[in-house]
């Protein structure tokens, strides 16, 4: 017990409120759940804006690239757009090993 | 050992930061229900500040200890949400609960500390609570309330003494 009466009677007032546990993982699982669904939602969001973006360079790159592989692989140029626009996709998804 | 945990954490450790999490709540969690007087409230409050404190661990200074950096968190997320309820229910019984009531304590002069915390203004009773009932320092207070260490001094003074005014103590620090 303290020396000081108020200190005293917040000693005795904790003794009679509803107890914290010292450790309590419930309470640590709820934190680390709204943790998680925290970062998957900026995940998603960081995903959604880097493919926008993407597709909008893309869309304004396509008629100048579309020309270029045109020269380069006359029968290919389709293939060759596809893998260029789905390999940066895959890069930015395994960059992490997935970790959303 | 807390350093090294918070790097991890910072880094992106789950398991650090749950580490952090678990250490800490209880401070944290008692701090609150201090201020808000729900249990639950006071946990919804608590769980909400940890998230925070995660997305802003990079702003944590050096020097600082997570506790009190979590607790910072805290205390504006409790006036965050008085300003909301004040806003919301201007007429409300919360509302009057969250005053200090200055009529009761000529009819009665032992109050329960709870009622008694809750006739100071948030500031002050955040300041007693954490000085008188947990121990920290005023420049940890100071820290943890955003406020300069005089300020959170003099706010510890009058709030102390008319605690025990109400509670019918003496003051010692007086």
């Amino acid at each position: 017990m303290s020396n000081d009466p108020l200190k005293a009677l917040f000693e005795a007032d904790a003794t009679r409120r509803p107890a914290v546990p010292a450790h309590d993982p419930v309470f640590q699982m709820r934190v680390l759940e709204a943790v998680s669904r925290k970062h998957y939602r900026q995940q998603q969001v960081r995903l959604a804006l880097s493919c926008g973006l993407f597709t909008l360079i893309l869309g304004l790159l396509a008629p100048y690239l579309a020309e270029g592989f045109a020269h380069i692989a006359p029968q290919q140029g389709l293939m060759v757009t596809a893998i260029l626009i789905t390999l940066p996709s895959f890069i930015l998804l395994f960059r992490k090993g997935l970790k959303l | 050992m807390s350093d090294a945990r918070l790097d991890r954490a910072r880094k992106g450790s789950s398991q650090a930061f749950a580490q952090l999490v678990s250490e800490h709540q209880q401070a944290v969690r008692l701090f609150l229900r201090r201020l808000v007087s729900v249990p639950e409230d006071a946990d919804d409050l608590a769980q909400e500040s940890f998230v925070t404190a995660w997305q802003k661990l990079d702003a944590l200074e050096q020097g600082v200890s997570f506790r009190t950096f979590v607790c910072g968190i805290a205390y504006r997320k409790a006036l965050n949400a008085r300003r909301q309820r004040m806003r919301h229910s201007t007429r409300d019984t919360q509302w009057h609960d969250l005053q200090p009531d200055r009529t009761r304590p000529e009819h009665e002069t032992r109050l329960s500390l709870e009622v008694a915390l809750k006739q100071l203004p948030l500031d002050q009773r955040a300041a007693v609570c954490l000085c008188v009932a947990e121990n920290h320092s005023h420049a940890e207070a100071a820290a943890i309330l955003g406020l300069p260490i005089g300020t959170v001094k003099s706010h510890i003074k009058r709030g102390r003494s008319h605690l025990c005014q109400l509670l019918g103590v003496p003051d010692h620090e007086q």
